[in-house]
C-alpha cells in the first residue's frame, strides 16, 4: 500500500532530507530574501542570480524531486514568464543601457527590456525551486512541528502554539482517510445517476451538494468519535505533555545555517555597497 | 475483588424513553466479560457510562470501589482504557509509533523511555515491523492492533472493547480474539469487558451479561446463559454454534453431556 | 446471462491513495435470475470487479456485456448513455449510510428514481413504496435521515437503490456491522427481492449466509476466479487457503465425514436440518 505525498515530499534520505526542518524554514527565507535584493547593475544582477540559482538546482537536485514533478510546478509559471516577456517588450524602457535591440519603424527595443524580464523570471524559477527544496525534503507533519517550535514564543501572547500544531497534525493524518470517504461517496451517488463531470454548470454544483453534505457529516461524526477517544486516552489540551518525536539540531544543521548566512550576509553586502565584483577584479588586474 | 459494581443504573437520553433501567451487575477482577444484546438493548448506552461519557445517569457505578463522578473521572479514566468500534476513528498518530506514544504523552511519560515502551507493546500486538507505516496503508485489524498497543502501553486495570471487531472481516476478528486471549494470559490481573454481539466471542469468555430493551436479562457464565432453556431464543438473539446444535439435538431427543465443551469431543460422541 | 466478463483485466492503481485492486483475465457469467456470492480476501479484487458492472470503472483490457450494455477499455466500443446502465444495475456499497444527504429520508430515497427520470409525484411514491418494503413506516417518510439509527440509516440507503427497481442488484456486505438480527432481515429483504425475479450479486465475508441463500458462489483470488460453484460444493473443498472460513456447521459434517460417518449434505442448509441429520445418524449408532 502506498502512502500520499502531500506537496511533493519525497521520501529519500539525502542531506537536505536530513536537515533539521527548523533549519530549513529558516535557511529558505533568507535565500528567498536574497533573490529579491535590489541589486544593481545588470552584470552583478545576472551573477548573483546566477549564483543562486545554481545553488537551489544543487539542493533541489539532492531531494531526487523526479523531472516531472519540477516539470509540473513550473507549468504555472511559464505562461506568466510568456505574457512579462510581451510586455516588457512592448513597454518603452525608461533608462537604457544595454543599447538597441532593434529598431523597427520607429518601434525601438532594447536589451534592458530583455534583462528585465529575465531577472523576473529567474526570481520566479528560484521562488519556485526554494519552496520545492522545502516540501520535497520535508515531510509534512516536520515542518508542523518546526512551525510549532517557532510559534511556542507566541504562548506568553497566549497563542495555543502546541493546540494549532496537534489540529494541523491530525488533520495531514486525516487527509488520505478524507480523500476515501470523497471517493466512496462520489462512487456511490454516481450508481444513483448522478454526473459530477458532465451537463450544466447549475446541474453540477447540484449534485455536489449530494457530495458535500455526506463529507461534512461524516468529517463531524469522525471528529466526535475522535475527540472522545482522544479523551478516553488523557488528551487535555490544555495540560504541560512530553513529546514522543523532538527536533535535535546537530552539527550539520548549524553549519548549513553558517553558509546560509554568509550567502546572505554577501548578498546583503552587495546591494548596500552596489559591489561591483567584475569592476573589482578589472581593479585588481590593472594593479 | 469487584472491579466494576454497578447498581441500580438507569438512563435516558432524551428524558422520555428510558435506554438503561436499573440495571446491576458485579465483575470480578482478572475476568473476561462479554456484555451482549441487541443493537439498541442498551449495551452501548452502558459501555458509554462506565466510560464515564454519560453524566446524570441514575443509580451508582462503582470502578475498583470509587464511585463514578465528575470529581473521580480523571482517576478512574486513567485505570480504563477503551478500545473503539471504528479503526480510524481513534487512531491520533501520524504512523503506528506515533499513536501508540499519544497516550504516553499525556501521561507526561519521559521522553527517554517512550521509546522502549512503544516497541515493547508494538511487539505484544504484533505491529513491530510497521511501526512506522502510516494509517492509510494498513488494514482495519491492523488499525485495531494499535489501538490495543496504545491502550496496554497505558498499563491499565481494566480494558474495554466496544464493539471493536464489528467492522472487521473475519481475519481482523480472530486478529483481535487471539490478541485478548494473549493480553489475558500475560497479565492474568487485567480485567477485560468486551461489548459485542459476536456470540461465538461471548462463548469464550468467563461471564456473559445479556442486556435487552435496557434491562438486565441474563447474567453467568457461557454455559449457564446459553443453554438456558427459554433464554436467548425467546429475546431473538443468537447462541453459539456449540449451544445451538446442543440444544436443537436435545429437542430432538439426542442429549449431549455436558462434557463436550467443543467441536471436536462433540464429533467423538456424536461417531465413534 | 444477465452478466457477462470477457477476458477483463484492470490495472493497480498504486500512484493514488484511493488504489484499487487489479483483476488479472476474469472471464465468467452471472445468469440471470440467480443469487450469486462473489467472495474472497480484502483485497482480492472483489469491489474492483462489482464496479466494472455498473460501468463506475472501465476495464484496461477486455469487455463486461451486462444484459447488451457494453463496458470496454475502448471508449469506441463502449455504449453510450451510461445512466441507461446505471439504472438497470442498482449498487450498493458497503457503509451505504454514508451516502445520505437530503433534509428528509422520503427525499433522499427518491433522489435517485428522479436522477432516472421519474417524475417528481412517481418518485416519491416509489420511495414510499420502497421505504415500507424495508420495513421503514410512514412515520419515517419526513424526517431527516441524519436521526435516525445505524441500522434505520441503512435501510434507508438501501431504499434509496431499491426505489427505481434495477433488474440487477449488486451489494457489498450489507451485513457489515450489523448484529444477526438485524442480519437476517437484511438477508431476508434481499431473499424476497431476488424471488420477485431480480439478480442478486452479493459479495460477502459470511460462509453463513452464502450457505443460507445462495445458489451460486464465485471465488476470487488474487485478481482470479479459482472456483464457480455451489455453496455445498464449495464447502466440500479446502477453501481455507483462499482466506475463506468454512461454516461450522460444513466443519462438523467434514470432520463426521473424516472419521466415516455419512451424512446427506445435500439436506443441510442450517442448524435444524443438521440437527435432524445428526440424530439420524446417532440413531444408526447406537
Amino acid at each position: 500500500m502506498n502512502s500520499f505525498s502531500l506537496g511533493r515530499y519525497v521520501p529519500y534520505n539525502s542531506f537536505v532530507h536530513r536537515l533539521d526542518p527548523r533549519d530549513k524554514i529558516l535557511g529558505s527565507i533568507l535565500l528567498m530574501v536574497c533573490v529579491f535584493l535590489p541589486i544593481s547593475g545588470w552584470a552583478m544582477t545576472f551573477t548573483m542570480a546566477g549564483i543562486l540559482f545554481l545553488l537551489s538546482a544543487i539542493l533541489l537536485w539532492c531531494t531526487h524531486s523526479s523531472i516531472r514533478d519540477i516539470l509540473s510546478s513550473l507549468r504555472s509559471l511559464w505562461m506568466m514568464i510568456v505574457f512579462l516577456l510581451i510586455i516588457y517588450v512592448l513597454m518603452p524602457h525608461a533608462n537604457p543601457t544595454l543599447g538597441v535591440a532593434w529598431n523597427w519603424n520607429g518601434w525601438t527595443v532594447y536589451w534592458d527590456s530583455f534583462a528585465e524580464a529575465g531577472k523576473i523570471m529567474l526570481r520566479l524559477l528560484m521562488m519556485v525551486e526554494l519552496t520545492m527544496i522545502l516540501t520535497a525534503s520535508t515531510k509534512p507533519l516536520d515542518l508542523t512541528y518546526a512551525f510549532e517550535w517557532y510559534l511556542t514564543p507566541l504562548k506568553l501572547l497566549h497563542f495555543p502554539a502546541h493546540e494549532v500544531a496537534m489540529t494541523i497534525s491530525i488533520a495531514l493524518r486525516f487527509i488520505p482517510t478524507l480523500l476515501d470517504d470523497t471517493n466512496r461517496v462520489m462512487k456511490a451517488q454516481e450508481s444513483r445517476g448522478v454526473d459530477f463531470t458532465h451537463g450544466r454548470i447549475w446541474k453540477r454544483l447540484m449534485a455536489l451538494t449530494s457530495l458535500i453534505i455526506p463529507l461534512f457529516v461524516s468529517a463531524f461524526m469522525r471528529s466526535e468519535e475522535l475527540a472522545n477517544a482522544m479523551e478516553c486516552r488523557g488528551y487535555n489540551p490544555k495540560a504541560k505533555r512530553t513529546r514522543f518525536r523532538l527536533l535535535h539540531w546537530h552539527w550539520y544543521d548549524y553549519l548549513s545555517l553558517v553558509i546560509v548566512a554568509a550567502v546572505f550576509a554577501f548578498s546583503l553586502y552587495v546591494t548596500i555597497t552596489h559591489f561591483d565584483l567584475y569592476a573589482f577584479f578589472w581593479g585588481l588586474t590593472v594593479l | 475483588m469487584k472491579v466494576i459494581s454497578a447498581k441500580n443504573v438507569s438512563y435516558s437520553y432524551d428524558g422520555e424513553h428510558p435506554a438503561l433501567k436499573d440495571v446491576s451487575f458485579d465483575v470480578e477482577e482478572g475476568s473476561y466479560v462479554a456484555l451482549i444484546g441487541h443493537n439498541g438493548s442498551g449495551k452501548s448506552t452502558l459501555a458509554k457510562v462506565l466510560m464515564g461519557l454519560l453524566s446524570g445517569f441514575e443509580g451508582e457505578v462503582d470502578i475498583f470501589g470509587l464511585p463514578l463522578s465528575g470529581k473521580t473521572l480523571y482517576s478512574i479514566r486513567s485505570r480504563l482504557g477503551i478500545v473503539f468500534q471504528n479503526p480510524d476513528n481513534q487512531f491520533v498518530g501520524s504512523t503506528v509509533a506515533d499513536d501508540i506514544a499519544f497516550g504516553l504523552e499525556n501521561r507526561q511519560v519521559p521522553h527517554e523511555q517512550m521509546d522502549g515502551i512503544v516497541k515493547h507493546y508494538a511487539e505484544q500486538a504484533g505491529m513491530s515491523d510497521l511501526l512506522e507505516r502510516e494509517p492509510q496503508s494498513l488494514s482495519g485489524g491492523q488499525k485495531q492492533r494499535v489501538a490495543i498497543a496504545g491502550v496496554l502501553a497505558m498499563n491499565p486495570d481494566i480494558v474495554i472493547f466496544d464493539e471493536a471487531t464489528a467492522m472487521l472481516d473475519p481475519k481482523g476478528k480472530h486478529e483481535i480474539a487471539s490478541l485478548i486471549l494473549s493480553m489475558k494470559q500475560a497479565n492474568p490481573k487485567l480485567t477485560i469487558l468486551s461489548i459485542t454481539h459476536d456470540v461465538e466471542e461471548a462463548a469464550h469468555s468467563d461471564q456473559v451479561i445479556v442486556l435487552n430493551e435496557g434491562t438486565l436479562f441474563l447474567s453467568g457464565t457461557p454455559e449457564e446463559v446459553f443453554s438456558h432453556d427459554e433464554g436467548l431464543t425467546k429475546i431473538q438473539l443468537d447462541v453459539p454454534f456449540l449451544f445451538g446444535l446442543k440444544k436443537a439435538l436435545k429437542q430432538r431427543g439426542v442429549d449431549v453431556p455436558s462434557s463436550v465443551k467443543d467441536l471436536p469431543s462433540l464429533e467423538a460422541f456424536l461417531w465413534r | 446471462m444477465a452478466i457477462v466478463f470477457k477476458d477483463v483485466f484492470y490495472i493497480y492503481n498504486r500512484k493514488t491513495p484511493l488504489e484499487t485492486e487489479a483483476l488479472n483475465g476474469i472471464s465468467f457469467s452471472i445468469a440471470k435470475g440467480s443469487f450469486t456470492a462473489l467472495v474472497g480476501r480484502t483485497g482480492c479484487g472483489k469491489s474492483t470487479l462489482i464496479q466494472h458492472i455498473n460501468a463506475l470503472l472501465n476495464p484496461a483490457q477486455g469487455e463486461v456485456d451486462i444484459d447488451g450494455w457494453i463496458n470496454a477499455a475502448e471508449k469506441k466500443k463502449r455504449s453510450k448513455k451510461v445512466k441507461d446502465l446505471r439504472r438497470h444495475v442498482g449498487l450498493v456499497f458497503q457503509f451505504p449510510e454514508y451516502q445520505l444527504f437530503e433534509e428528509t429520508v422520503e427525499k433522499d430515497v427518491a433522489f435517485a428514481p428522479k436522477n432516472f427520470g421519474m417524475s417528481d409525484e412517481d418518485a416519491l411514491k416509489a420511495a414510499h413504496a420502497a421505504l415500507l418494503s424495508v420495513g421503514l413506516n410512514e412515520s419515517f417518510f419526513k424526517r431527516s435521515p441524519f436521526e435516525l439509527s445505524g441500522g434505520e440509516k441503512r435501510k434507508v440507503a438501501i431504499a434509496g437503490i431499491l426505489a427505481f427497481h434495477p433488474d440487477i442488484l449488486v451489494v457489498d456486505e450489507p451485513t457489515a456491522g450489523l448484529d444477526p438480527l438485524g442480519a437476517k432481515a437484511m438477508m431476508e429483504l434481499f431473499k424476497s427481492i431476488h424471488d420477485a425475479g431480480t439478480t442478486v450479486v452479493l459479495v460477502t465475508h459470511d460462509m453463513n449466509i452464502v450457505l443460507a441463500y445462495c445458489d451460486s458462489v464465485v471465488v476470487l483470488d488474487n485478481g482470479k476466479i479459482v472456483s464457480i460453484t455451489d455453496p455445498v460444493s464449495l464447502f466440500s473443498q479446502d477453501i481455507e487457503k483462499y482466506s475463506l472460513e468454512t461454516p461450522l456447521i460444513y466443519q462438523l459434517v467434514k470432520d463426521l465425514e473424516q472419521r466415516g460417518a455419512h451424512l446427506d449434505l445435500t439436506k443441510i442448509k442450517d442448524l435444524a436440518s443438521l440437527a435432524d441429520q445428526l440424530v439420524a445418524l446417532k440413531g444408526k449408532v447406537s
